[in-house]
């Protein structure tokens, strides 16, 4: 049996898993208890990516992350894609599935980037559509993240909280809460973030992303670029540690792909956020016993 | 109807403000603008390692670009979206005079191709010899590994391949052509530089020709030798995953 040499955090901790780190990540240890993968990065059918893949289900719950489904363009899904999604779920039996509310093409033509979805009643019908399908498809739930935002569409008349509510209440999907993507959307947008987290209903959220931004230096309004390449922010941590007191612990897991750091580096950033979640539990149980 | 031609209106706009040359006036479309061109260009970077060498990481952008242009991705998936790349470099005008870079990008997609192939254990030397050593030996048709691949190349681009993947020193190339095969049976890419006549043979054995044709197919070979050649190039790669014989 594998004894971590220090405590677990008091909830599920995972990181993305890069392929600098599948040596040491292997090895476990580490407190963490799963691993998320980006589900196109496997599509192939073989080689040495499955072979370390295939290690670490052995050792470790995985989360399969797509990011080119477009579940949020109009159009069908494709047909291929869903089905090398399907190969892909059916092997290894991962712990959480998800995708985005976001479209990366339509009609045919791809983009590689997750681009923002007007939220009115007729996109909900068809991202309804696409999530049962999904769903359906690979027979079991999937979660579906908030995405960051950097424009305001004029088509849409719903807020994100809502439609992602509605979403999870519609077709039984969960919900994937990234809270640097809130707070990036926040800013970018001119929202409260704390007044977004609020809307959310909490039992949806199956998984949390924790992720660090940089600030646009060409813009002449603030403009954050979700570039997964920073420390996790303060003001994200305090957010997601404020949600955990009020909502309780949710699987947890630290992005980063932009100029990858040394695994410690997002091992210590699983650590903040633990330590940002018993600092607001102490202060919670303080304010309780007066 | 109102309803599906508002949707195709906004993705359609969105999808022409992505893809135009010039940026938007408004900063938020320009950064789904530059990201998806950026995720792009890391794509084609990281399909194509020894083609961005060749031409140097300033002009690869370039190129990229022009290949954005030309080439919408067509596919969700798009660690494929290089696919084209061979093609478009032949017609390219600033670099046609590189008459073997279209071939170094089609070896750097079969390469990908070959790593990524389905995992089937080959058939061991012992198996291999006692199938085909029998009576109807010659008869049967032989599965080769699911991650051969083969290019024949009026460029030497295997040895410009190799050399650039291990020393940055200026290469004297020779015109000669080279005829490639690309394997992997267990966790490395093997990329072996072979004669036509075996080229010619794994091709032949690939399309499921039985072993007789392919050293008919040979006939200014010495058969027995050139059998020889093909069975040693077979076992000593681990080429083969099963020998299928007909029926008798």
């Amino acid at each position: 049996m594998h004894v971590s040499p220090r405590p677990a955090p008091a909830f599920e901790a995972g990181v993305g898993l890069k392929p600098q780190h599948y040596k040491e990540a292997l090895e476990g240890h580490h407190p963490l208890s799963f691993f998320e993968v980006h589900a196109e990065n496997f599509f192939g059918l073989g080689g040495p990516p499955h072979r370390w893949l295939t290690a670490f289900r052995e050792k470790f719950d995985l989360s399969i992350h797509g990011v080119c489904l477009s579940i949020g363009a109009p159009s069908a899904l494709d047909v291929g894609h869903l089905q090398r999604l399907k190969l892909l779920v059916d092997r290894y039996q991962p712990k959480f599935v998800s995708e985005h509310l976001a479209w990366t093409g339509d009609s045919g033509i791809f983009h590689n980037d997750l681009l923002p979805v007007p939220l009115n009643a007729a996109s909900f019908r068809y991202i309804c559509d696409h999530v049962d399908e999904v769903q359906s498809r690979l027979g079991r739930q999937i979660l579906i993240e908030n995405p960051s935002l950097y424009l305001e569409l004029r088509e849409s008349d719903i807020a994100e909280p809502e439609f992602l509510n509605d979403l999870a209440k519609a077709t039984g999907c969960g919900l994937l809460l990234d809270i640097n993507n809130v707070f990036v959307s926040a800013t970018n947008l001119g929202f409260e973030a704390q007044a977004y987290l609020d809307k959310i209903e909490a039992r949806h959220v199956g998984e949390i992303h924790l992720a660090g931004h940089v600030v646009d230096p060409a813009a002449k309004e603030p403009l954050l670029i979700d570039n997964h390449g920073a420390l996790i922010c303060d003001e994200v941590l305090a957010l997601y540690a404020a949600f955990v007191a009020d909502k309780g612990p949710r699987p947890t897991l630290v992005e980063w792909d932009t100029d990858v750091p040394d695994f410690a580096v997002l091992i210590g950033e699983t650590r903040r956020a633990c330590r940002a979640i018993e600092a607001a539990a102490f202060v919670k149980s303080e304010m309780a016993h007066g | 109807m109102v309803e599906a031609t508002n949707h195709s209106s906004f993705f359609d706009t969105f999808t022409a403000k992505l893809r135009s040359p010039e940026p938007s006036d408004q900063s938020g479309v320009n950064v789904y603008r530059n990201n998806s061109r950026a995720a792009f260009l890391r794509v084609l970077e990281e399909t194509f390692p020894i083609v961005r060498k060749l031409v140097g990481e300033e002009f690869f952008r370039f190129l990229a670009h022009e290949f954005y242009g030309a080439h919408p991705a067509n596919s969700p998936w798009v660690h494929l979206y290089g696919k084209p790349m061979p093609k478009f470099l032949e017609t390219f005008e600033p670099v046609k005079h590189l008459a073997y870079l279209p071939d170094v990008a089609r070896l750097e997609i079969l390469w990908l191709e070959t790593y990524h192939a389905e995992d089937t254990a080959p058939l061991s030397a012992e198996v291999l010899q006692s199938e085909l050593a029998s009576d109807t030996g010659l008869a049967a048709t032989v599965k080769l590994h699911p991650s051969l691949r083969l290019l024949a190349s009026e460029h030497p681009v295997a040895t410009l391949w190799q050399h650039n993947k291990v020393s940055d020193s200026p290469l004297k190339l020779t015109s000669e052509g080279e005829h490639i095969i690309l394997v992997r049976p267990e966790t490395a890419v093997g990329v072996l530089t072979v004669s036509p006549a075996l080229f010619k043979a794994v091709q032949l054995i690939q399309n499921n020709q039985s072993l007789e044709s392919v050293i008919l197919a040979s006939a200014d070979k010495d058969p027995q030798q050139h059998l020889t050649e093909v069975f040693r190039l077979l076992i000593q790669h681990q080429l083969v995953i099963s020998v299928e014989k007909k029926n008798d």
